[in-house]
């Protein structure tokens, strides 16, 4: 076998060169595992108890380091309206359908409300169990993802969608503002969120009702991002 | 007054698009010019109120929580950036009237988005919020890169997109190892901490953290894809590209270096990097024949000068830097406004425009930022690099000095090429002229050019204080810290 002619010499000196730069990084990182390990998590631990919110977890990611949530919910905005204008407007991909088995499409009629139902009590429960709102949101769009993949003809309301998403992007930063308002800090908790209700649905003051909303513009952009995927629109 | 506005409002204004779209065509337009006016004139508002540097608390107190810190040089950052931005969406108002492909309603949530994340990077006091708005700076700036959908745009947004990837891993690994070494993500914190690590960690971390903002501020050798880019987007968008996010990115990292890193061997190192960068740009500069490309190598050029100013760690210094920032901002934002109009009118980006253009207005304004951009006396760019070339002197670098004078001499050959061909006796056709809206944001920007290069004394002591401010680490810790 010629090696040399198979791969060229810049392909192989250039794999060496990785190579050699990787495990270098990871002798130096296995030689410096710190002895202790620091980290924010116990303190944030403590502070959980004043929000009155079950999932701790939950605390951090929606009140702690809220900011940085509103920040990846903006991310995740952009890159959904970015899909829609870079895949729109070319050629749909509908021609070379094939229509899908009837068992699959009963199946997947059946499953849809179940599974939405899932996705909208993962995203309701965030602040008392795992799941919450980023999970929940990605569980409704899988059962969009699962009615595409059946039907021919399903489709969303772009209407609808766009509704719920900008209902839900306005009320985040609206939350945000009013806690400034309120308790002079920007996404701060200004309904009452008393240890004494620990666990019950209505706890933790605005922490349930971001995650409710991080999960409708979750479980919204994601549906849109999978329909500008597979490339079909209200026009068909 | 919060400078939780600046972030949270462009933000708000992004979600609810779909709301100011329901005003008619030009609903969405008029809004977010407002919105640009209004927070312009909420940022003079607190310039002037401001006393003393403002802490922004956001849900818990620091070092746990995020917090904005408002002090002199973030202030400076956040008129520049909101004045850069109103004047560019002033200007896309009569721009986009005669670009059918663009739809302006998409545009302005683009602009509005790279608004709120240049605020929150240089606002921000937590490194994984600046992460965040590191990735929707970049995101946003992807799209806008690849919005013409031209086979070029489309390779330029690929491009940017797999080098910005690179950056967030590289990024994002050095904050990963922050935190598993100190265990914190405030900026104060790590200052203290970071001196005391190994040594090993400390070099592997700086190396990530210079690779992936290094890709960001475009230094060499990891500007490479930059001038593809500009070159495939729109004239407009490198605009904001060149005034408004490299800026962001230069000052977060040069604020991390400030904290972290302060030793002078890494510090001389970005020295001699940034004058090799700016010495290699202006000579790749002189060959092209592309005007987007040719003003990338230009931007290029200045960030190297930039990386010089501010890798001194002296006030003099910075404050060199901090002018040749303002006036860099200034020059390219019109240069880059003007080649829009030009491009648009006679449909090619070919050096050779300028022997065919017929608008004194425009050849007279270019002219005026390129000499500032050159550091002629009496222009806003030769504050700052008399500055520096004093600072340089006074150091005794003088190799360091002969390097900058070389790279500005080259520089200056292509900027005379362009004054050549702008003067050139050739057939001209009909006159072209802008409209008065376009006419009074070129010569406004122009106006701030000269205005700042016959009288640096009305900025100096802001300025002079907004460096002080940005090299004192202590005040900084200080203020973050002693707000729990």
């Amino acid at each position: 076998m010629n090696i040399k002619r198979d791969i060229s010499t810049t392909t192989l000196s250039s794999f060496t060169l990785s190579a050699f730069f990787v495990l270098t990084v990871l002798s130096i990182l296995l030689q410096n595992i710190p002895q202790k390990l620091f980290s924010a998590g116990d303190s944030l631990l403590k502070l959980n108890s004043d929000q009155g919110v079950a999932n701790a977890v939950t605390t951090v990611v929606v009140y702690f380091r809220g900011f940085d949530t509103l920040g990846e919910i903006a991310v995740l905005f952009i890159a959904s309206f970015g899909i829609g204008l870079m895949l729109t407007s070319q050629t749909h991909g509908d021609k070379n359908k094939v229509k899908s088995n009837f068992m699959l499409q009963l199946g997947a009629r059946l499953l849809f409300p179940i599974i939405i139902l899932f996705g909208v009590y993962v995203m309701t429960f965030g602040h008392l169990s795992v799941g919450g709102g980023f999970q929940g949101g990605v569980i409704i769009a899988s059962a969009v993802l699962l009615m595409f993949v059946s039907s021919n003809h399903f489709h969303l309301s772009h209407r609808v969608v766009e509704v719920l998403e900008t209902f839900a992007g306005i009320s985040y930063v609206m939350i945000g503002l009013i806690g400034l308002i309120v308790v002079d800090s920007f996404l701060g908790n200004f309904l009452p969120h008393n240890i004494s209700q620990l666990g019950l649905l209505l706890s933790g003051g605005i922490v349930p009702i971001i995650y409710i909303i991080i999960g409708i513009k979750v479980g919204s952009e994601m549906s849109l991002i999978v329909q500008n995927m597979l490339q079909r629109s209200d026009n068909d | 007054m919060s400078s939780i506005y600046f972030i949270a409002l462009p933000l708000l204004f992004g979600f609810a698009t779909p709301i100011f779209a329901k005003f008619g065509k030009n609903g969405i337009a008029y809004s977010s010019v407002l919105l640009q006016a209004s927070l312009f004139l909420l940022s003079i508002q607190l310039f002037v109120t401001m006393d003393k540097s403002i802490i922004e608390v956001i849900a818990i107190a620091p070092p746990l929580g995020i917090a904005l810190i408002l002090d002199n040089v973030s202030i400076f950052f956040v008129m520049l950036f909101t004045f850069l931005v109103l004047m560019g969406s002033l200007y896309y108002l009569k721009l986009r009237e005669k670009n059918p492909y663009q739809n302006e309603a998409k545009f302005f949530i683009l602009i509005n988005m790279l608004l709120a994340s240049a605020i929150g990077l240089v606002l921000s006091s937590d490194i994984f919020n600046i992460y965040v708005f590191f990735e929707i700076a970049g995101i946003s700036a992807y799209i806008l890169s690849a919005y013409r959908k031209t086979p070029k745009a489309l390779e330029a947004g690929l491009k940017y997109l797999i080098t910005g990837a690179i950056a967030s891993i590289f990024l994002v690994f050095a904050i990963a190892l922050i935190y598993l070494h100190l265990g914190t993500l405030n900026l104060a914190l790590i200052s203290q901490g970071f001196t005391a690590l190994e040594s090993d960690i400390k070099l592997l971390i700086s190396l990530f953290l210079l690779i992936g903002f290094g890709l960001k501020v475009e230094i060499f050798p990891l500007n490479f894809w930059v001038t593809d880019i500009y070159e495939g987007s729109d004239a407009f968008t490198d605009a904001f590209f060149s005034a408004v996010v490299v800026k962001a990115y230069l000052f977060v990292f040069f604020h991390i270096v400030y904290l972290f890193l302060p030793h002078k061997e890494f510090t001389l190192f970005l020295l001699y990097l940034g004058a090799v960068s700016m010495l290699i740009a202006e000579i790749v500069a002189l060959r092209q024949t592309n005007l987007k490309r040719l003003f990338a190598y230009s931007s290029l050029g200045q960030v190297g000068l930039l990386f010089v100013a501010f890798s001194m760690q002296e006030a003099v210094s910075i404050t060199a830097g901090l002018y040749i920032l303002l006036a860099h901002s200034l020059a390219k934002m019109v240069i880059f406004l003007s080649l829009a109009s030009l491009f648009e009118k006679y449909k090619k980006e070919d050096i050779s425009l300028f022997k065919e253009m017929n608008s004194p207005f425009l050849r007279n304004i270019i002219i005026i930022s390129m000499l500032s951009l050159l550091g002629i006396p009496l222009l806003a760019g030769f504050v700052g690099k008399f500055l520096l070339l004093k600072s340089i002197a006074f150091s005794g670098l003088f190799v360091l000095l002969g390097l900058l004078v070389l790279a500005s001499l080259i520089e200056s050959v292509y900027y005379f090429k362009i004054i050549g061909f702008m003067f050139s006796k050739e057939e001209r056709g009909e006159k072209f002229s802008l409209s008065t809206l376009q006419r009074a944001v070129l010569l406004t920007l122009t106006l701030g050019i000269i205005l700042i290069g016959i009288a640096p004394f009305l900025i100096s002591d802001f300025i002079a204080t907004a460096s002080s401010v940005m090299i004192d680490v202590r005040s900084y810790q200080n203020l973050l810290l002693g707000a729990n």
